[in-house]
């Protein structure tokens, strides 16, 4: 394989995958999109925490989360 | 023009591999690939295989209003569906992300539901069937919503 279809190759994968994280659902006949590895999910998760057990269990989800990404 | 052999899946019609000299045919085979003549123009992402005839893929253009959109939830963004050629299907699959809608078409010519993001983010639009349908996928991306 060349060095360029390899590149493409894998920026194919990468995209594929950025897709594949993207969380999408279907809200009065309207797609509604969001990463939930960007900064803003992973505050508005944090946000949903009533005390600090709970804080931490949902931290543990979104590092999950992050690295398998 | 030269004739030159294409590989393809004689299940789907895909096209797989394409060669201007015979003796690939044996491996293509191999594979359980089946072959058969094309024009020269004939490509993996132009033409298909359909009746051991290459014949070109239906073009399907997306066009959004706007590639861009606020990720407040609220600014969208809708891309039209347009089938070129005679004959356009009454609907066609359109993957949004892992997703895909059924978008219902009159005379060749539809819209996918409109797209709105909650988080910046980058979401491609691109037709599901790509054996059957040639398509330049679309992306829109959504961008954080700075409120000063």
């Amino acid at each position: 394989m060349s060095s360029s279809s390899a590149s493409l190759t894998a920026q194919a994968l990468q995209t594929a995958k950025a897709q594949a994280r993207l969380a999408l659902s279907k809200e009065k006949n309207r797609w509604v999109v969001s990463d939930p590895a960007s900064p803003q999910a992973v505050c508005a998760t944090l946000e949903e925490a009533d005390n600090w057990q709970q804080g931490k269990k949902l931290l543990q989800e979104i590092f999950t989360r992050l690295l398998s990404s | 023009m030269q004739p030159k052999m294409i590989a393809y899946d004689p299940l789907t019609g895909e096209i797989r591999g394409v060669c201007l000299t015979p003796p690939q045919v044996m491996a293509w085979q191999a594979q359980g690939l089946a072959a058969t003549d094309g024009p020269e123009e004939a490509g993996l992402d132009t033409h298909r295989v359909v009746g051991g005839q290459a014949v070109a893929k239906a073009v399907v253009e997306l066009t959004p209003d706007k590639s861009e959109i606020t990720a407040d939830g609220e600014d969208q963004a809708v891309v039209a569906v347009t089938v070129l050629g005679e004959e356009p299907p009454d609907s066609l699959e359109v993957g949004v992300g892992s997703q895909s809608e059924s978008v219902a078409l009159v005379g060749g010519v539809g819209a996918l539901s409109p797209i709105s993001a909650v988080t910046p983010c980058t979401v491609l639009v691109a037709v599901a069937d790509s054996i059957t349908y040639r398509c330049e996928p679309v992306s829109i991306t959504a961008v954080e919503d700075v409120q000063l």
